[in-house]
């Protein structure tokens, strides 16, 4: 996300960042998950087979794309710095390998893992050392994957919605322009990069999609009172355009995968 | 040198005879891990174990068989290469038992497998009680060649005589249960009797890849082991050993 480069890794950012903790029980209930198409083209992309393979992935959150990975064969360790995320990861269920560690400053050994995965998640890192951490621990061939889910713009509602919260949460608002500058992160290393854009929806109900942006960062750093008018009006704007409380959401998935030399 | 560097010397020197550790030092026997399930009242599988200080793996291994979700935790590159090395499908973490890399009460168990002592006690005892959750249990334990068998006491006082002030006297330091109690734990220990048929050879690999052996210059490291081997084929002149080890368990549960 462009803003947050803009701030730095100061005052807003952090604020920004450990919000989640907050709201993590809604962002694993409402957040949308990852179609089956994603992994398919990570295999493609990375020349490399998930089934056995080492994958850390970083900011996993409350484990929606590290039990994906799990389910593909992997052998997954999730790595999470924030409590109030890793307490929901652990309440998901047992099995599930978590450390406490951010993608600036892995706690894994050189040449140790064959995919390093962020999920919506590489945007809370600082490029200029996440890159090569994740260069040091990955083996000669291995893969830096990272993708984000945004909502299709292209889509009336979706852009006035975007519209609404800009204009109400002017400086902390923001979709994710992050799919925009992952190129220029990678382009100073030595790395074959590949690039994939899925388009897929999900029919979600208007309640979810009201819970879902609550685990928004910029949504949830506000207090409750904040936060409570911004939601009606989006809730009465999302009821007006779907009477019946259904919602098709359109998402573009935009995955970058950077290949280590072999 | 300070007590300090020469800790650090010596805990830093298993990364030049890792694969020498993985081949020569004892495994340890199904009973200690029996015996780890009924003083923690738990049992090991599918319980998250962190086994700290993993080495090369022999304990972690064990532990996955038994099958617990287990993920080692290893300070050394040397060590993780030959970790790594072994076989996929284990899960490793670079860091110490002073400062785990996992969140509060994200596991079963913590482990030790001949470990502890390389740890500071005042850190590595709460560090535990933080990531375990209420009811999960700590456990150190060492294999420990049984001295009172004259064979193992004789060749222990030729690596003193060699080596003084460098070899390990476990029984003049604390215990790491007098350590846990005094940090307000209620630890229980026991101590397990078993014995491995090995060759001479491979107990010299064993012994030359102890720290203190390991930190030797290539000359006093080659007269030792040299000494040692034909001491040992004088008292084993087939080449086959039954090396008798006592396992020494220390365990404690955090309360709920």
């Amino acid at each position: 996300m462009a803003e947050s480069r803009e701030t730095g890794p100061g005052g807003g950012f952090r604020e920004l960042a450990e919000s989640f903790g907050g709201v993590a029980a809604e962002y694993d209930r409402a957040r949308p998950s990852y179609p089956q198409e994603l992994f398919d083209e990570l295999e493609r992309l990375s020349g490399r087979r998930l089934q056995g393979a080492r994958v850390l992935d970083v900011g996993a959150g409350t484990g929606i794309s590290t039990r994906l990975l799990a389910a593909r064969g992997a052998d997954v360790i999730a790595v999470e710095p924030s409590a109030g995320m890793a307490a929901q990861f652990l309440a998901g269920g047992p099995g599930l390998a978590l450390v406490k560690g951010t993608g600036d400053e892995l706690p894994f050994h050189d040449r140790s893992a064959d995919f390093v995965t962020y999920a919506q998640a590489f945007h809370w890192t600082r490029p200029e050392r996440s890159v090569p951490e994740a260069m040091r621990v990955l083996r000669p061939g291995g893969a830096l994957a990272v993708w984000w889910n945004v909502k299709d713009s292209g889509v009336a509602w979706v852009r006035a919605m975007g519209e609404r919260l800009a204009a109400a949460l002017p400086g902390t608002y923001h979709h994710y322009s992050a799919t925009k500058e992952i190129a220029s992160h990678l382009a100073p290393y030595d790395l074959r990069t590949g690039h994939a854009v899925l388009h897929w929806e999900r029919r979600i109900t208007v309640d979810h999609l009201i819970t879902d942006l609550t685990s928004r960062s910029y949504l949830a750093a506000l207090t409750p009172e904040q936060r409570a008018p911004l939601l009606a009006v989006e809730r009465e704007a999302l009821l007006a355009e779907f009477p019946d409380g259904w919602v098709i959401e359109p998402y573009v998935l935009d995955l970058t995968v950077a290949t280590t030399p072999a | 040198m300070t007590d300090v560097q020469e800790f650090r010397k010596l805990a830093e020197s298993f990364g030049g005879v890792a694969a020498e550790y993985d081949r020569g030092r004892p495994s340890y026997p199904q009973e200690l891990f029996d015996e780890l399930e009924r003083l923690s009242g738990r049992r090991l599988q599918g319980a998250r174990v962190l086994d700290v200080g993993a080495g090369t793996g022999i304990s972690t291994r064990l532990l996955a068989a038994r099958g617990a979700d287990v993920v080692g935790v290893e300070p050394s590159a040397g060590m993780a290469a030959q970790f790594l090395a072994s076989g996929p499908g284990l899960a490793l973490v670079k860091g110490t038992g002073d400062e785990l890399p996992f969140h509060d009460r994200s596991a079963d168990f913590v482990t030790y497998a001949q470990a502890f002592h390389w740890t500071d006690p005042e850190r590595s005892v709460p560090e535990a009680v933080r990531v375990l959750r209420p009811g999960g249990a700590l456990a150190a334990w060492w294999n420990v060649m049984d001295q009172e068998v004259p064979w193992v006491r004789a060749s222990g006082a030729r690596e003193r005589a060699l080596l003084p002030g460098a070899v390990r006297q476990f029984d003049e330091v604390e215990t790491a249960a007098e350590q846990w109690r005094r940090l307000g734990l209620e630890p229980v220990t026991t101590v397990l009797r078993w014995e491995r048929r090995t060759t001479v050879d491979h107990l010299i690999t064993d012994i030359s890849s102890r720290s203190y052996v390991a930190v030797l210059d290539e000359d006093r490291r080659r007269a030792l082991l040299e000494g040692e081997r034909e001491a040992l084929r004088a008292e084993f002149p087939d080449g086959l050993i039954t090396a008798p080890y006592l396992l020494d368990l220390t365990l404690a549960v955090v309360p709920r």
